[in-house]
């Protein structure tokens, strides 16, 4: 016969059992998952409604180990230097006392400006500080088929992507900020297309201002045209050239954080491609609008981004911040119905130089590459992936960060007059 | 310029605004914020005072004071306020994206059993209104979603979807967070 202490033990076991059971289990991943549709349950609070789009066409998933990603040092120490004199206005539609660095380290997400601190930080993240040069990319755009390739409808090769930022400079002199009567937060400029052959020249420039009462300045040059068109700010959400992508989704949201009504939605786990291990980009071998990367765990911050102008494309962004990075892996856009439209993802990779090899730059910080973005649109079953840099230029280390003039960073470059001159 | 030729002249004149007036007069515009398609649910929906949330034995329960929305069901759970409004603004301007049936059918094939989400939203005015949200549609896009006093089964926005995800895994079970809590953000 059993004793009573061995029924009690049987007791707890069970009641602890019921405990278990009473608590719904949360899916989760470990390093070296390979997640795709059959068994996507294991990711279900870890995506988005896009992501899971796509994983459930093919889009193949490895799960790696999460790594800390530091800020650069010069930004860490103008953080550590800056951040407790930067305020936010009480509409929260500009910052005052900014120099440089990280505006709000410290969010509190009981602050009723959290939304917009967390916007504010993401518009002056660490990505790209003084300046940044992308060259030789190409993009493809077309139909996608649910796990099988994209049909390619255009190929496009571009020469250049270039920003120069005016504010928060910490490499390059002058610092922290440039001689600045016009009040530029950035310029921006994606030109010359070089293919296809019919959009030759085509370019586009624009200016950000650091007060929000001032829209951007935008041109789009169309050489067969020989005109330069203005853009309006609401026009950034248009989808240009038969591509899928619009301005205002570079980097996953690049609009300035005073043009949208912005809401904090919580905070989450979620995976992002941050340390990929291929440079250039590797597309999956079937599925090739996917690159073929590594995914780790992440926790970020959720964020509902609606615009203020009613001419925008979108209803809106649902944008996933980093909480430790101050970046976004991806980000899920919908129509104005609410419906599922498009996602943007970043294929990204924290690494001092682009690959080893001789006269490749060596940063003192990890950086972040971009070598690749896909975005799709899935009312359309459409998609654009770029390649940055190009497998057609082997040895082409594609990001140049911070060289100012050593990579053609002057301000020059950013005028409608060299627009115009490149295009012919 | 005789009187007959200044006749003719006003009726071709008279004759193109006639021809203007009726064929190639634009159509009035619709005003900003107006929705293309029928709204799902009623308007005077409009001002809500509680949400109620339910779904796989669990309820949230969410009330709206002068400082905006307040969880009282489960107590203590600190769902940020602003992804209540975010669902419940979704839930209410979601426009229907289309019928797919009239509700005769197996509404198990929608989801629109007893694994759907049932949510009622109380407003200031008016009756209070239930929906049943069912799964996703097989494109991924929207979700099937019925409303009381209306037997038919509708596409309403994904996003709505995705709010009720959030708001529910926000709820403590016992979550293993991704990486140390307590680690020093930005490096």
């Amino acid at each position: 016969m059993a004793s009573p202490r061995w029924w009690l033990t049987l007791a707890g076991v069970a009641l602890l059992s019921l405990g278990i059971r009473g608590t719904p289990a949360r899916a989760d991943v470990v390093p070296g998952d390979k997640i795709n549709e059959q068994n996507m349950d294991k990711l279900k609070d870890l995506i988005s409604p896009g992501m899971e789009w796509v994983i459930k066409h093919g889009w193949p998933i490895t799960i790696t180990e999460t790594k800390r990603i530091e800020f650069p040092q010069a930004y860490k120490e103008a953080t550590e230097k800056y951040s407790g004199q930067v305020k936010l206005t009480a509409d929260g539609l500009n910052l005052v006392n900014y120099v440089a660095g990280l505006p709000f380290p410290n969010v509190d997400t009981k602050d009723p400006q959290v939304a917009m601190k967390i916007m504010w930080n993401w518009g002056y993240t660490h990505l790209t500080t003084d300046d940044v040069d992308l060259r030789n990319f190409d993009a493809d755009t077309g139909a996608v088929a649910d796990h099988g390739p994209l049909t390619v409808e255009r190929h496009f090769l571009l020469d250049h992507f270039r920003r120069l930022f005016w504010t928060g400079r910490l490499y390059v002199d002058p610092k922290p900020e440039k001689p600045n009567p016009n009040g530029y937060r950035a310029q921006q400029g994606l030109y010359p297309v070089l293919e296809p052959f019919d959009l030759k020249g085509v370019g586009a420039l624009g200016n950000r201002y650091t007060s929000s009462e001032k829209q951007d300045d935008s041109w789009l040059y169309l050489p067969s045209l020989r005109r330069v068109r203005r853009l309006s700010t609401a026009q950034r959400s248009d989808a240009l050239f038969g591509q899928d992508t619009d301005v205002d989704s570079y980097y996953g949201y690049s609009g300035h954080p005073a043009w949208m009504d912005f809401k904090f939605l919580g905070e989450r786990d979620l995976i992002s491609c941050y340390h990929a291990q291929h440079y250039p980009v590797k597309w999956h071998d079937k599925v090739d609008w996917a690159f073929d990367d590594v995914w780790e765990k992440r926790k970020v911050y959720v964020i509902e981004g609606i615009s203020k102008l009613p001419q925008y494309a979108y209803g809106k962004r649902v944008i996933f911040v980093d909480k430790e990075a101050w970046v976004i892996p991806f980000s899920d856009i919908y129509d104005r119905s609410g419906e599922l439209w498009k996602i943007w993802i970043n294929d990204m990779s924290f690494r001092k130089k682009a690959f080893e090899g001789a006269n490749v730059i060596d940063y003192p910080d990890e950086m972040g590459f971009i070598p690749a973005i896909v975005m799709v649109d899935m009312q359309l079953e459409h998609a654009t992936k770029a390649s940055l840099p190009s497998h057609r230029f082997p040895g082409e280390q594609g990001w140049y960060f911070n060289q100012g003039e050593k990579a053609g960073i002057t301000d020059d470059w950013f005028t409608v007059a060299a627009l115009v001159n490149a295009g012919h | 310029m005789s009187w007959r030729q200044v006749l003719v002249l006003y009726a071709v004149l008279a004759a193109l605004g006639a021809e203007y007036w009726l064929r190639e007069r634009r159509p009035v515009e619709r005003p900003p914020g107006q929705p293309a398609r029928e709204r799902f649910l009623p308007p005077q929906t409009g001002d809500l005072r509680e949400v109620r949330l339910r779904r796989a034995g669990r309820t949230v329960v969410s009330r709206r004071d002068a400082d905006g929305w307040v969880v009282v069901e489960p107590a203590g759970t600190a769902i940020p306020p602003d992804l209540i409004e975010a669902f419940a603004t979704a839930l209410t301007g979601a426009e229907e994206i289309a019928r797919v049936g009239d509700g005769q059918g197996d509404l198990r094939t929608f989801g629109l059993d007893e694994r759907a989400a049932q949510v009622e939203i109380i407003a200031e005015r008016g009756d209070p209104v239930s929906v049943t949200i069912g799964e996703t549609n097989p494109t991924g896009t929207a979700v099937y979603a019925r409303r009381s006093g209306s037997p038919a089964v509708v596409l309403i926005g994904r996003n709505v979807r995705y709010y009720e995800d959030l708001i529910f895994q926000a709820l403590p079970s016992g979550h293993v967070p991704a990486a140390d809590v307590d680690a020093p953000i930005g490096g």
